[in-house]
């Protein structure tokens, strides 16, 4: 079984995943084409930081820093937004 | 029961049954001798092997977008007996409700198979060549076989092209179009009722097509049974998008560009489910960015036209 980038430390976006950011806000359309996915700005920018390369406290350090929130509210608000993504198959 | 695949079953159809490649290599029987040109803004096919009630029929239903000769460029299509009772059976939903329609679409590289009850057919977006299997006479499914895979070809050959076979309706008033949009049940067929004596481009199906002047609407012959043809072959330049909603009031609410977005891509068919929902993506992110979305509540009067000028 091939394991999920968010498994690793490290999540992306599903590879086959389309997307567009207007004016900080993503639109997401997975392939099958069921659903289409509107994303608020920090999940849009979440969203857009998913390249494989970052930690999900990389993430939270730079929501952080971008939205001036606390830390607290970041990482639970990263952490469940990324559970929604794994639950929706939208990550890879 | 287990759905059967790929051959043809020579007993009454108790199932469904899905057409896999080799089902089309061995229907080649014509429903007759006739051919029919079919043209739509730049898509040209040629359906061979029609039988001349089946040409008279769509010739009438067609009006203009229809000819006798073969269009430049056509692409064909072997029109050919299904030699199977239908394809798909109709199921009742979880409320046990009967569903509205269903049609399967299945890709190979540039060929695409489309099927549902009636009809079964495939077409190759790079040779531009194709089959269309139709199940036997039961009522009227000759009309609906033709046209619901035309929709189905239109909708993927325009997208390839920048274009968008958008659910739902469209008025020209003063030289423009406005197309109007939603989820059955919004109003679209409403809004032409409303729109007196303006140039309706139809209730059910608009084509998009993006030009160098920018993004166009024109009619497309595809309608329900009983619904007028279309006034018009003509483009018109997109004066408005409207995402519909009944509504006590008339008022106007701009949508963001990734909520337009989302909401015309939600008034796609076959495109979104047929794999093809990054493509939809690309034309409407262009779309929106040129004509913002706006959700338009209305009421069910003309006042609404006034917020329109």
């Amino acid at each position: 079984m091939t394991e999920s980038s968010a498994a690793t430390g490290t999540p992306r976006r599903h590879p086959t995943a389309g997307f567009r950011i207007f004016e900080g806000q993503a639109t997401i359309v997975m392939p099958d084409g069921s659903y289409i996915h509107v994303l608020n700005e920090i999940g849009s920018r979440v969203w857009d930081l998913l390249n494989g390369q970052r930690t999900e406290s990389d993430i939270v350090d730079l929501i952080c820093e971008e939205f001036e929130i606390t830390r607290d509210v970041a990482e639970k608000d990263v952490r469940e937004f990324l559970a929604a993504l794994e639950a929706n198959r939208m990550l890879g | 029961m287990r759905a059967r695949r790929g051959v043809i079953p020579v007993l009454a159809q108790e199932s469904e049954f899905h057409p896999g490649p080799d089902y089309f290599s061995r229907v080649s029987q014509p429903r007759g001798g006739n051919s029919l040109g079919f043209s739509l803004s730049g898509l040209n096919l040629v359906f061979e092997g029609f039988a001349e009630a089946d040409r008279n029929l769509i010739r009438a239903r067609y009006g203009s977008f229809v000819a006798d000769g073969q269009p430049e460029g056509a692409g064909r299509i072997r029109v050919v007996e299904a030699e199977v009772p239908g394809f798909l059976r109709s199921r009742h939903l979880e409320n046990g409700v009967p569903e509205v329609y269903r049609l399967e679409q299945v890709w190979s590289g540039e060929r695409l198979t489309a099927y549902a009850y009636e009809f079964a057919g495939w077409f190759d977006f790079g040779s531009h060549r194709g089959q269309l299997a139709i199940a036997p006479d039961q009522g009227d499914p000759l009309h609906r076989a033709v046209e619901n895979f035309l929709r189905v070809v239109s909708a993927h050959w325009f997208l390839r092209r920048g274009g968008l076979l958008i659910h739902g309706s469209g008025v020209v008033r003063k030289g423009r179009a406005h197309l109007f949009f939603g989820p059955s049940g919004s109003g679209k067929t409403t809004v032409t009722l409303l729109s007196g004596t303006d140039l309706i481009l139809g209730d059910d199906l608009v084509l998009l097509r993006e030009t160098k002047s920018g993004f166009q609407a024109c009619a497309v012959p595809f309608r329900g049974l009983y619904r007028e043809p279309p006034q018009t072959d003509q483009a018109y330049p997109l004066a408005g998008l409207y995402r519909l909603v009944q509504d006590r009031d008339d008022f106007l609410v701009d949508l963001a560009p990734s909520l337009g977005s989302a909401e015309l891509m939600g008034s796609l068919p076959f495109v979104m489910e047929g794999g093809r929902g990054g493509e939809a993506l690309e034309t409407t992110s262009r779309l929106v960015r040129a004509l913002p979305v706006r959700r338009l509540h209305f009421r069910k009067s003309a006042d609404f036209w006034r917020l329109l000028q």
